[in-house]
């Protein structure tokens, strides 16, 4: 992410290098042209001092400019101070040369000052290139820039025509002073340039800097300071820009990580922390990434070069560095197992999001199965399983996601006195999603919020609308969700007066540590007149100690034991029992699953009070209330 | 060809006219060889201004003793002793001035206006029984 910075800022400061390399290039065109404008004046005005030479050598000398040959020194010196008018700062030398019979230059007037550089009557002339002869043939005048090495700019050349011959050859030799006061003019152009150019270039140093500083400070944000891996913020920051068709998640928990913190205090569980994590690290490359997630589980996001075995082979070994590794601190020996879950092919989900959630879904389930173990999803069984969260909200804002009402009926009276709402999606091409099918996916998501909301919905509108008992389905983890409850709690006081109709049935997903917050919240709505049921007892984590401490209304029986009724004698006791615990503690009690008819006539001799099942009917979207 | 020669001194001289004593060297040497017929000329110098062209150029040596110079350079005719000017030493003048003035000398080297000028005496070369390559007619005068 920081490569793309750099990159960022490097293709930055090429392009204002270019940027103000082509400013400085079109400057020095500029100034070129610039240059040419003005040395086109100068030759103008040049030209104009020439033919005043010209026209003062006709006035001397009207038959003939050869007359000058046939003059005293006296008459050249008086000719000579005509062009010594001219020398000065910006003419170096204005002289006049003519070519001898053997086609040799030699001088004729020169306007010099100094005696050194002046050349005498009918000296011989060297000229330094081939525009002379150029001049004297073509009859126009020329000029040429001038090496600096002579101390001259540019030398200009007029011929003297009489009769169609060039008799002389008038030359002005521009000092290079004038060049140099013509280069002061654009000067200051030049240096705001540099100057402008300096500070944009120091801009972006310090921008540089500074983000080089940001990133730095970022980048230090990042690291959880206990473990030395990344943190949540990582993920933040970050998370959305890592490839998943790369890489494999999992997601690592340490099993039972409270009870070392509560027997050992958090000292020792931090240092359990730190070592787990450099176990961890031990166990992965460099290329992989670990990220301290929560509390004790860490999300580790594996590249995967490799195929699904390594992966798994992978998330074994790192299981194992664990639960082998040597916490022996302060004469107190902790084992330490973690359980890990796997999502091996993240790229398939439509976001992180999601891909983790399977992983993390993955992790229950290894938990569920004991701990200390791995479980990797297997994504091609459950193709159909898994949709985006993205539908699941879209599907209830079309209104596709649906109530479907389960009846449930008195046994002594073979009555129906209530209905479960159970909530089903629609696909738009008819098909049907049942809640373990996508609940996962959203489980702790505002698109759960929506869900819980409208089936509650759905649930008071039945209630409303044909006078039926209904109950719900709710996680226990639920109500930890403040904004969740918050939102059952004002829905069940706004239908306040018909509540007692609701019966909220609890599902255990996970072990509940805290079962104290829950049993407050139940009884808040309790209070309101909801009904509260224990479903599946007896499977999972549902267990005597919440009967005792929820002290629910109703026990919904597990289905998967009422459906060993036919096959398992033992079956029979084990619903006998719970009936007689429930008749004891004045909870009723519910069967679930009852598909068959002779199950009906077992469980009434057993003394269950309700019914629940295909045998008394199948969830409908349309609700019969005889 | 002559004048291409020129042209090319000229402009050897110039392209590599921040090093004067070069374009100086070079010229003297082109010359002298001439004129005295050897590969390397021993010349005395009178000017000041022309005692780099040593440094510079592998075929020109400089002597102390205007007796034995090939070549004499000088500025000011008064300053060499009459003896020198009398033996077979050729004496070239270094400014237009005494070149035209001294009858000893049998040409000149100098700059004016930027421009090196070389001119040889026509009639000195005579009495001195010298006779010049055809590439430095142009100089002749």
């Amino acid at each position: 992410m920081q490569y793309s910075v750099r990159n960022f800022y490097f293709i930055t400061l090429l392009i204002l290098s270019i940027g103000v390399l082509l400013l400085f290039v079109k400057y020095e065109d500029t100034i070129d042209d610039a240059m040419k404008s003005s040395e086109k004046l100068i030759i103008s005005r040049v030209e104009g001092f020439s033919k005043n030479i010209d026209e003062m050598l006709k006035k001397e000398f009207p038959e003939s400019a050869s007359d000058i040959f046939n003059c005293t020194l006296e008459q050249i010196e008086q000719l000579e101070r005509h062009l010594r008018l001219f020398v000065g700062e910006q003419y170096r030398y204005v002289y006049m040369v003519a070519k001898d019979e053997k086609q040799r230059w030699r001088y004729v007037l020169d306007g010099s000052k100094s005696i050194s550089e002046k050349g005498e009557f009918l000296q011989k002339f060297s000229p330094e290139s081939p525009m002379w002869d150029e001049v004297f043939k073509t009859q126009k005048p020329q000029y040429k820039i001038q090496d600096k090495s002579m101390g001259l700019w540019l030398t200009y050349l007029y011929p003297v025509v009489r009769d169609g011959k060039t008799e002389f050859v008038v030359a002005f030799d521009f000092a290079i002073k004038e060049q140099k006061e013509m280069g002061k003019i654009f000067s200051p152009l030049r240096d705001y340039l540099f100057v402008i150019s300096f500070l944009l270039v120091l801009i972006l140093i310090f921008s540089y800097l500074l983000a080089y500083l940001f990133y730095k400070q970022k980048q230090k944000s990042s690291i959880d300071p206990l473990t030395s891996v990344y943190n949540r913020n990582f993920l933040k920051d970050y998370g959305e820009k890592i490839d998943l068709n790369n890489f494999a998640i999992a997601v690592i928990d340490i099993d039972h990580f409270k009870r070392i913190n509560d027997t050992h205090g958090h000292a020792v569980g931090d240092i359990v922390l730190r070592k787990i994590a450099q176990s961890i690290k031990d166990s992965i490359r460099g290329e992989d990434i670990l990220i301290r997630h929560g509390g004790e589980e860490f999300l580790l996001f594996l590249k995967t070069s490799h195929s699904d075995q390594n992966i798994s082979q992978t998330a074994n070994r790192i299981k194992d560095s664990i639960s082998k590794k040597d916490m022996e601190l302060e004469n107190i020996n902790i084992k330490v197992t973690a359980s890990v879950g796997v999502n091996p092919s993240p790229w398939m989900n439509s976001s992180l999001g999601d891909a983790i959630v399977i992983a993390d879904k993955m992790l229950y389930l290894a938990k569920t199965n004991g701990r200390d173990r791995v479980e990797i999803f297997e994504h091609k069984q459950n193709r159909d399983v898994l949709k985006k969260t993205e539908d699941i909200a879209l599907a209830i804002e079309e209104e596709r996601l649906f109530a479907f009402f389960q009846p449930i009926s008195c046994v002594e009276t073979g009555e129906i006195v209530k209905y479960e709402a159970l909530a089903r999606i629609i696909t738009k091409e008819g098909k049907i999603f049942y809640p373990a099918q996508f609940l996962p996916l959203i489980r702790k998501t505002t698109t759960y919020r929506n869900l819980s909301k409208t089936m509650l919905k759905e649930a008071f509108w039945a209630i409303n609308t044909y006078g039926i008992s209904v109950s719900i389905n709710f996680d226990t983890g639920d109500f930890f969700d403040e904004t969740l409850f918050e939102m059952i709690y004002a829905m069940l006081e706004e239908n306040k007066k018909i509540a007692q109709k609701l019966t909220i049935e609890l599902l255990e997903d996970r072990e509940i540590l805290d079962i104290q917050a829950i049993v407050s919240r139940i009884n808040s709505l309790r209070e309101l007149g909801v009904s509260i049921a224990i479903d599946d007892f007896g499977s999972g984590y549902s267990t005597f100690h919440y009967i005792l401490s929820i002290k629910p209304d109703f026990l919904k029986i597990d289905g998967s034991i009422i459906k060993q009724l036919a096959k398992n004698p033992h079956a029979k006791e084990v619903i006998g029992a719970i009936v007689q615990i429930c008749k004891t503690l004045k909870i009723k009690n519910i069967a679930e699953c009852v598909e068959e008819e002779e199950c009906l006539e077992v469980l009434k001799n057993l003394g269950v009070d309700f019914v629940q099942g295909y045998a008394i009917g199948k969830p409908s979207f349309a609700l019969c209330v005889c | 060809m002559k004048k291409i020669l020129f042209l090319l001194i000229c402009a050897t001289v110039l392209i590599n006219a921040s090093d004067i004593a070069l374009a100086k060297a070079k010229i003297v040497s082109f010359v002298a060889k001439e004129l005295v017929k050897k590969e390397y000329v021993s010349i005395y110098v009178e000017d000041i201004d022309y005692a780099d062209i040593f440094g510079v150029s592998r075929n020109l040596t400089r002597t102390n003793s205007c007796e034995n110079a090939d070549i004499i350079l000088i500025k000011n005719i008064e300053l060499i002793p009459k003896t020198c000017l009398l033996n077979e030493s050729l004496v070239i003048a270094t400014s237009y001035a005494s070149y035209k003035n001294t009858p000893y000398v049998v040409g000149a080297f100098f700059w004016q206006k930027g421009r090196p000028n070389i001119i040889l005496k026509e009639q000195k070369l005579k009495e001195l029984g010298i006779v010049l390559s055809e590439k430095l007619n142009p100089y002749i005068e």
